[in-house]
C-alpha cells in the first residue's frame, strides 16, 4: 500500500512541479518578480556594492542609478512592497548567497508594530509574490515557517496552487501565459519602482489642514518580532564584515505630527543600542527641498515622487559619503567597465562630468525647453570619436513620435580652436536606449563645448528643421 | 483543526504511522493524545470542557451503576445531564435565552437587561454532549454497563474523527472497539481512505464552491444586510445551493471522519443516507443526519411515550422532538421554527400514512422522482429558515422568491464557467446517489484494473487542489500595487 500511496504522490507532486515550472499560472510578472530575477541577472555577472533593503517607500524613494554615479558604486534596492524588517532579514539572507556587498542600507519604515502572522489580504499577497520570486530552495525552506502559517505553506510554494482559481476566474491569463515568448531585456536595471511622477496637490493639503496630519508619531511602536529580526540582521551583517546603515525616507512635513518621539524610539534603538548611524530624513527635514511636488499625492500611506526620490538619494548618498562607515566602500570610477554600464544611464553625466582619460567633456543637465526638460546633454569621448549627447526622459515623449524627434541647439563653441556660434542637431540614438531615456547624438569630433544659448526639441515631420 | 487543511492532512499520516507502529495496549494513549492535539489546536483552553464532561460521566456511570437505590441512581443521572447540558446550555443557549425573554418582557413594556457572555461557542459541544449523554442514559436504562478505564472512557469522548461534526456514537457500538485487537488491513484500510478522498472532493470542489453563493446573497452582518439586494431568481437559486451545499458539506464531513476511523479500524455509523432520494418525510429522516435522527428518537421521543400514547400525545412528541432538534442546531427561533416545520410536515405525513393500505405498492422510477422532488421542495423551504440570519430575513426570502430575474446570476459570486461545473457536479452526484441505492460504487471500482483505479484516484486528488473553491483571497490576480 506504501509504495502505491508513494507512486500516486510522485504522480501529483509531478503534476504540480510541472504546472508551478511551466508558469501556466502566473500572474503577469511584476516589479516584485522583476527586482529578482533582476539582482541574479545583475550579480551574475557584476558585483553589488550597495544593498538598499526596505518597502515601497524604499523602491519609489531611492534611485539606485542616481546612487551609483554619484557614489562610483554599483547600488541595488531589494525592497519589497509592504516590507517588514523580518522580510528585509530573509530576503538578505538570500542575496548574500549571490553577492557580498560591503554596505547594506536599511530603510527604517520597515521597522514597525506589525508581524508576519497579522499580514492579510494584499500584503499577503505581495509576501508570497515576494516568496514566489525567490531562487535559494534553502533558504526559502528557512523562511517558510518564519513568513507563513502551516495551512499556508502549499499557497507559498506552489503558483498554481495559489492560483488554481484561474481556471475558472482569469482563463485569459492562462491563455496567455501558454503563448508568453520569453524576452530577453539587457537594459540595466537595478531594483527601482518609478510610479509617481505629480505632487501633493491642493485637495490633500486641504485635508491636512482641516483634519490634521494623517499620523502620530507617537502611536508608532516596533514589534517584539521586528526587534528580533533587527537583532538577526545586524549580526548578520557583523558576521559578513558588511557595514549597516539606516535610512528615513520622509513623508511630507504635514503628513506627520510628534515625529520626535519616534526619532527618538529610533535612535536609542539603532545608534546608541546598536551603535550604527541613522541618516533620517524625517527629522531633519528640507523643507525648503521637500516641497508637495515631492510627495505622492494621498492622504493616507505616502511615497515619494521621482523628483522627491532624486532629492533623498543625493542626501543619502551625500550622507554615507561623508560617514566614516563608508571607507571600505569601493570606487569603481576608474573603473571603465563600469563607465560603460552606467555612461547614458540616468544622472551619469551630472555626477562624472570629469573622469580619467576625459571620456565626458561636458555636461549641462536640466535643460527645460517648451515641451519638455531634457536631463542631460554631455559630450563624450568615445575610443576614436566625440559625440554630443542629449538624454531626454521616456515620460516627455510618446513612443510612436521618438524617431522623428531632434534636439536642436545653439551653442557657443570653439571650432578648430575659433569661438563661434553655431547650431547643432541632435538625431535619435536607436543603438542606445537607456531604461528611462531617450538619447539624441550626433560625432563632433572637432567641436569644444562653451555654452549651450538655445535647446528646443523639434518634430522633424511637422515643422521644419529651425530654430 | 479542520479536516480540510494542510494541518491534517500532515497530522493523520503521522498518526496513523504511529498507531499502527504502536503494541495495540498503547493505541488508546496515541488517540487520546492525537484527540485532545485534534481539538486544542483550535482552542486550547477549551479542552476543560472535554475533560470536565469526561470526567463527571466516567464518575457518574459507575456510580449510576453501583447505587443501591433508583433514586440514587437518578441523582447521578441528573448530575451528568445538569453538567453537559449545563455546559451547553451557558456556552450556546445563555445569551439566547436572555435575549428571548428581554424581547418577550419588552412587548409587554417591561423593561428587562440581562447580561449577555458572548462566550465563543465551543466546536462540536453539541456532538461530544450528546455522545456522553447517551453513554450515562444507557447505563442507567441498564442497557450497558460503565466502563472502569478512565483513559479509554476519555479516548471514546474526543475521539478526533467524530469529536467535532459527529457521527455521534452510542458507547454500546464505539467504547467495545477500543478493546479490539486492530491489525493492518490492505482493504479496509484502502477503503477508508478512499471514503476520505471521496469526502474531501466533495466537500472542496462542490459544497465550498456552493458556499460561494449562497453567502453572496444570504451575506448579513452589522454593517449591511446583503440580503435585501436580491430579490426573485438569486434568492431561489442561493436556496436551491443551499439545500445542496449543506448535504454535500455535512455528509463530506461524516465521510471523510468515518474514512478516518476505518483506516484506524474502526467502525462509525452511517450519518446519510442518499436523503435527496427520499420518497417521503419519514423516509428523508431515516436517511439525514442519521446519528441525530436516532439519538433524538432513543432520549426524547421514545422517553416522552413515542406514538405509545395515543394521536394526540404522538403528535405533540413528534413537535417536541422536532423543535428541540432545531434548537440543537443553534441558539435562535428561526431554527426552532425550522424544526417545528419539519415537525409539522412529519405529522402531516403521519395523516397519509395512516389512510395508506398496508401493502406498498411498487414504486416507478417516474414516481420515485417526483416523491424526492416534493420531498426536496418542503425541506428546501425549511433551510430557508435554517439558512436566513434572522426570521424578518427569512420572511424576505418567502416574500421575494421567484424564478424570475435571471439578469444578475453573474453577480452572485459565480462565473460562467463555475455555474456549468456546478450543474455537472450536481448532476452527477445526485445520478451518483441513486446508483449507489441499486449497486456498491466502491465494489464496482474495485472491480476495475490498476490503471483505471490509478487514474481515478490521481484525477481526483488533481481535481481537489486545481479545482477545490479554496484560497479566493490568496490568488495574485486580486491586488493591485497602489497602496504599496
Amino acid at each position: 500500500m506504501l509504495i502505491k500511496i508513494v507512486v500516486i504522490m510522485i504522480v501529483v507532486l509531478g503534476t504540480i512541479y510541472y504546472l508551478d515550472a511551466s508558469k501556466l499560472f502566473s500572474f503577469d510578472e511584476d516589479h516584485v518578480e522583476k527586482r529578482w530575477n533582476g539582482i541574479y541577472k545583475f550579480t551574475s555577472e557584476n558585483e553589488i556594492d550597495l544593498l538598499i533593503l526596505g518597502n515601497s517607500k524604499t523602491y519609489c524613494g531611492i534611485n539606485p542609478k542616481t546612487m551609483s554615479s554619484r557614489l562610483g558604486l554599483n547600488t541595488f534596492v531589494l525592497a519589497t512592497p509592504n516590507g517588514s524588517l523580518t522580510q528585509c532579514y530573509y530576503n538578505l539572507r538570500e542575496a548574500l548567497t549571490i553577492c557580498k556587498p560591503k554596505m547594506v542600507a536599511i530603510e527604517v519604515t520597515t521597522l514597525n508594530s506589525s508581524t508576519m502572522a497579522e499580514k492579510e489580504g494584499s500584503g499577503k499577497s505581495f509576501l508570497y509574490k515576494d516568496f514566489d520570486a525567490r531562487r535559494n530552495i534553502y533558504e526559502k525552506v528557512i523562511t517558510t515557517p518564519k513568513w507563513f502559517d502551516i495551512e499556508e505553506y502549499a499557497f507559498a510554494w506552489s503558483t498554481s496552487i495559489r492560483n488554481h482559481n484561474f481556471l475558472f476566474t482569469n482563463t485569459e491569463q492562462i491563455k496567455k501565459n501558454k503563448e508568453k515568448k520569453e524576452i530577453i531585456n539587457n537594459k540595466l536595471y537595478l531594483g527601482r519602482y518609478v510610479r509617481f511622477t505629480s505632487g501633493i496637490e491642493d485637495s490633500i493639503l486641504n485635508i491636512y489642514e482641516s483634519d490634521g496630519p494623517a499620523v502620530d508619531g507617537d502611536s508608532l511602536t516596533i514589534s517584539d518580532e521586528q526587534l528580533n529580526s533587527l537583532q538577526l540582521l545586524i549580526d548578520l551583517l557583523e558576521d559578513n564584515n558588511i557595514q549597516p546603515v539606516f535610512f528615513t525616507i520622509p513623508v511630507y512635513k504635514d503628513h506627520i505630527e510628534n515625529y520626535n518621539t519616534r526619532y527618538e524610539l529610533l535612535s536609542n534603538l539603532i545608534e546608541k543600542k546598536h551603535g550604527y548611524e541613522l541618516f533620517d530624513f524625517q527629522q531633519f527635514y528640507q523643507e525648503d527641498m521637500l516641497t508637495a511636488n515631492c510627495f505622492e499625492n494621498t492622504y493616507g500611506n505616502q511615497h515619494m515622487t521621482y523628483l522627491g526620490s532624486l532629492i533623498i538619494t543625493y542626501n543619502l548618498s551625500d550622507s554615507i559619503q561623508n560617514s566614516p562607515q563608508s571607507i571600505g566602500l569601493p570606487n569603481r570610477k576608474g573603473d571603465q567597465v563600469w563607465h560603460n554600464m552606467f555612461y547614458g544611464e540616468e544622472s551619469y553625466f551630472y555626477n562624472n562630468p570629469m573622469i580619467l582619460g576625459n571620456k565626458v567633456l561636458f555636461v549641462q543637465n536640466e535643460i527645460v525647453t517648451e515641451n519638455c526638460t531634457i536631463k542631460e546633454v554631455g559630450i563624450v569621448q568615445e575610443e576614436k570619436v566625440k559625440i554630443i549627447m542629449a538624454k531626454i526622459p521616456k515620460s516627455c515623449i510618446l513612443d510612436s513620435e521618438k524617431e522623428d524627434l531632434e534636439v536642436q541647439m545653439i551653442v557657443d563653441v570653439k571650432l578648430k580652436g575659433k569661438p563661434q556660434r553655431i547650431q547643432v542637431n541632435l538625431p535619435f540614438n536607436k543603438y542606445h536606449i537607456p531604461e528611462e531615456q531617450y538619447i539624441y547624438s550626433i560625432p563632433a569630433n572637432d567641436i569644444e563645448f562653451i555654452k549651450i544659448l538655445q535647446t528646443k526639441v523639434v518634430n522633424t515631420k511637422l515643422s521644419a528643421p529651425t530654430i | 483543526m479542520l479536516f480540510n487543511s494542510f494541518h491534517f492532512l500532515i497530522f493523520f499520516p503521522i498518526v496513523v504511522g504511529l498507531y499502527y507502529a504502536l503494541p495495540q495496549k498503547f493505541r488508546w494513549v496515541l488517540l487520546l493524545i492525537a484527540s485532545y492535539y485534534f481539538y486544542m489546536s483550535w482552542k486550547a483552553e477549551y479542552i476543560i470542557l472535554i475533560v470536565a464532561s469526561t470526567l463527571v460521566d466516567f464518575g457518574a456511570g459507575l456510580a449510576i451503576e453501583n447505587a443501591d437505590s433508583k433514586k440514587r441512581k437518578k441523582l447521578w443521572l441528573f448530575l451528568s445531564l445538569f453538567v453537559n447540558l449545563g455546559l451547553l446550555f451557558t456556552f450556546k443557549y445563555w445569551d439566547f435565552f436572555n435575549e428571548s425573554i428581554r424581547d418577550t418582557l419588552n412587548l409587554f413594556s417591561i423593561q428587562f437587561d440581562p447580561s449577555t457572555l458572548k462566550l465563543l461557542l465551543p466546536v462540536g459541544i453539541s456532538f461530544y454532549t450528546f455522545q456522553t449523554l447517551s453513554y450515562t442514559i444507557d447505563i442507567y436504562y441498564g442497557k450497558i454497563k460503565p466502563i472502569k478505564h478512565l483513559g479509554i472512557f476519555a479516548t471514546y469522548v474526543s475521539f478526533f474523527p467524530q469529536l467535532v461534526a459527529g457521527p455521534i456514537e452510542r458507547a454500546k457500538h464505539l467504547i467495545p472497539q477500543f478493546y479490539n485487537k486492530v491489525v493492518f488491513e490492505y482493504e479496509r484500510v484502502k477503503n477508508g481512505l478512499l471514503l476520505m478522498l471521496w469526502g474531501f472532493f466533495v466537500k472542496v470542489v462542490i459544497a465550498d464552491r456552493l458556499a460561494i453563493l449562497v453567502n453572496t446573497v444570504y451575506k448579513h452582518d452589522e454593517s449591511h444586510n446583503y440580503l435585501l439586494d436580491h430579490t426573485g431568481a438569486s434568492l431561489f437559486i442561493a436556496s436551491f445551493f443551499f439545500m445542496f451545499q449543506l448535504y454535500l458539506d455535512f455528509s463530506a464531513y461524516s465521510n471523510i471522519a468515518i474514512g478516518a476511523a476505518r483506516v484506524l479500524g474502526f467502525d462509525l455509523q452511517s450519518n446519510f443516507r442518499r436523503p435527496y432520494w427520499a420518497t417521503s418525510i419519514s423516509d428523508f429522516w431515516h436517511r439525514w443526519h442519521i446519528s441525530l435522527s436516532t439519538w433524538f428518537r432513543d432520549y426524547v421521543y421514545i422517553p416522552l411515550g413515542g406514538n405509545k400514547r395515543g394521536v394526540k400525545r404522538h403528535l405533540i412528541n413528534l413537535l417536541i422532538t422536532f423543535l428541540l432538534s432545531g434548537l440543537w442546531h443553534g441558539a435562535s427561533w428561526n431554527f426552532a421554527l425550522w424544526g417545528v416545520l419539519n415537525g409539522l410536515f412529519l405529522i402531516a405525513q403521519v395523516f397519509i400514512d395512516r389512510r395508506k393500505t398496508s401493502k406498498k405498492p411498487k414504486t416507478s422510477f417516474v414516481k420515485r422522482l417526483l416523491q424526492s422532488a416534493i420531498v426536496m421542495l418542503l425541506w428546501g423551504g425549511s433551510l430557508i429558515f435554517f439558512r436566513a440570519q434572522t426570521f424578518d430575513d427569512a420572511i424576505y426570502v418567502f416574500q421575494n422568491i421567484s424564478l424570475t430575474g435571471w439578469d444578475n446570476l453573474y453577480e452572485l459570486g459565480l462565473t460562467v464557467s463555475e455555474y456549468k461545473f456546478v450543474f455537472y457536479c450536481l448532476v452527477s452526484i445526485y445520478i451518483l446517489d441513486y446508483i449507489q441505492e441499486k449497486k456498491d460504487l466502491y465494489k464496482f471500482l474495485a472491480g476495475r484494473n490498476i490503471v483505471i483505479r490509478f487514474a481515478v484516484y490521481i484525477t481526483a486528488i488533481l481535481m481537489i487542489i486545481y479545482l477545490g473553491a479554496y484560497g479566493e483571497d490568496v490568488s495574485d490576480n486580486q491586488f493591485l500595487y497602489f497602496q504599496f
